[in-house]
């Protein structure tokens, strides 16, 4: 028997090259991004935003954008009914860590994506950019660990795609509080004590929820193949 | 539920309504008078979070053994959080624009209870999504698990960081800051508001056992076979009704 991380790696291949073959998550991902970026910009024509606002901003574009693309990864699969063949191949853990690490890729991508517009169209000043690029990345984990979890909860239910939004958003407010709170003092408010502590929100808030995530798909898919 | 046992949980509440009307007002409040709605407020705020911590260890029981009794109670908890959660928001909006002005105020402490609501009222969203009773019944009590992260974080760590400055009094209770009477209407409002709670939570476990009984029944009914033959059709296995809840 293979072992978890060769499934886990397997899993995660699958997801790159079928997202290879059809780019689906990373155009729909990446377009979404580039025209709220431009409507963003658009908006603040006339004055500058505060950073705070930006931080704000900034975070909820991508938390839309991690919304509408991430838990298509677990979804597709469910309509496609290969759901089962994969839970046949590789055991719930691997086929989770495996969807999470292509989701992370994915929203890690368009947060790059994001940033570089954002930065370029709205004219933002970056203070940090280590401070920027630290919220992006730990932002993208949390995003990726809570969405992965949420595609899980809502494979199998009629209205699985608007519900995915519907259960993800509230669970990842807290998340998108501690990420403005960093983001804000990246783009030149707030102190780096406050910043920093939010930053160590947000990692606490990834490790739980990648901690939790396998032993919730062992739970949810083992007593369903039983 | 017998007619007479509804008396006791009416008398309980016309007991907690005399003592808001009859308490004297609040000092060091802007309307001292209406300070009163602390009776109602504060008991709903503990109460949610009480029946969301008891909707998590039905969650856990749900998840290692999914019947429709433990997924029963799990529902009855959540939605008992979910609705006190909503009645605190309220009382709280009034509390707010009486004191402080303005019927929303963007204080932390508001708004991370907000939050919670959300995320409790998300866990509504997932049940009503899926039809399969097997796969309702692991997918809430996952959400429930997992919604303890977030609503740990919103309630208990948010709220005291050093840099969030907030309007709501902090740990009044536990500095025994607040006056006798007001103490005492709260801790009875805590005894009537949660006697109401727990008489609706075991009518909403009886309620669903009942369901699952007659759709059991009718079932049987359809395919000309006994009840103990029935195809339970996607269910969870397990006593409908168990002995705790037919108690």
């Amino acid at each position: 028997m293979p072992s978890l991380w060769a499934e886990t790696l397997a899993v995660f291949s699958k997801e790159m090259r079928s997202e290879w073959r059809s780019r689906q998550g990373f155009l729909a991902g990446g377009l979404f991004s580039v025209v709220a970026v431009v409507a963003m910009a658009f908006a603040g024509i006339n004055g500058r935003p505060t950073p705070t606002l930006q931080a704000g901003m900034f975070t909820v574009v991508l938390l839309f954008a991690a919304c509408i693309t991430l838990p298509r990864v677990f979804l597709v699969e469910d309509e496609q009914r290969t759901i089962d063949l994969l839970r046949l191949l590789a055991r719930p853990e691997a086929a989770f860590l495996g969807k999470f690490g292509a989701c992370k890729l994915q929203i890690l991508v368009t947060a790059a994506i994001l940033a570089s517009f954002y930065i370029l169209l709205s004219g933002a000043s970056v203070a940090s950019p280590i401070m920027l690029i630290a919220a992006l990345a730990l932002e993208s984990v949390t995003l990726a660990a809570t969405l992965s979890i949420v595609g899980v909860l809502v494979s199998g239910a009629r209205n699985r795609w608007v519900l995915a939004a519907a259960v993800g958003l509230p669970l990842l407010l807290p998340q998108a509080t501690l990420s403005i709170g960093a983001l804000r003092f990246a783009f030149g408010e707030g102190s780096q004590t406050s910043a920093l502590q939010n930053l160590g929100g947000l990692g606490l808030f990834a490790i739980a929820m990648i901690s939790f995530g396998p032993v919730l798909a062992n739970a949810m898919w083992r007593l369903e193949r039983g | 539920m017998q007619p007479q046992r509804i008396w006791p949980k009416v008398i309980a509440l016309l007991a907690l309504t005399a003592i808001t009307v009859t308490a004297p007002p609040a000092k060091g409040f802007m309307n001292p008078d209406l300070a009163r709605i602390l009776f109602w407020h504060l008991p709903c705020a503990l109460l949610s979070t009480i029946f969301l911590f008891m909707g998590a260890f039905w969650a856990f029981k749900t998840i290692s053994k999914p019947t429709p009794a433990n997924d029963a109670r799990l529902a009855a908890s959540l939605d008992l959080a979910a609705v006190l959660a909503i009645l605190t928001l309220l009382t709280g909006m009034v509390f707010s624009k009486v004191q402080w002005g303005a019927w929303w105020s963007w204080d932390p402490r508001q708004t991370s209870y907000l939050f919670v609501t959300l995320i409790l009222l998300g866990g509504m969203a997932l049940r009503s999504g899926l039809d399969d009773d097997i796969k309702k019944a692991k997918a809430s009590a996952g959400y429930a698990l997992v919604m303890l992260v977030p609503i740990a974080f919103l309630t208990f760590v948010y709220p005291r960081l050093p840099q969030v400055q907030s309007l709501h009094p902090s740990d009044t209770i536990q500095q025994g800051s607040l006056d006798s009477p007001y103490r005492m209407g709260v801790l009875f409002g805590m005894f009537a508001i949660g006697f109401v709670c727990i008489a609706i939570w075991k009518v909403r476990v009886l309620a669903r056992a009942l369901e699952l009984q007659l759709a059991d029944g009718a079932m049987a009914m359809a395919s000309g076979s006994g009840a103990g033959d029935s195809d339970r059709g996607g269910r969870p296995g397990g006593p409908v009704v168990d002995d705790e809840t037919a108690s």
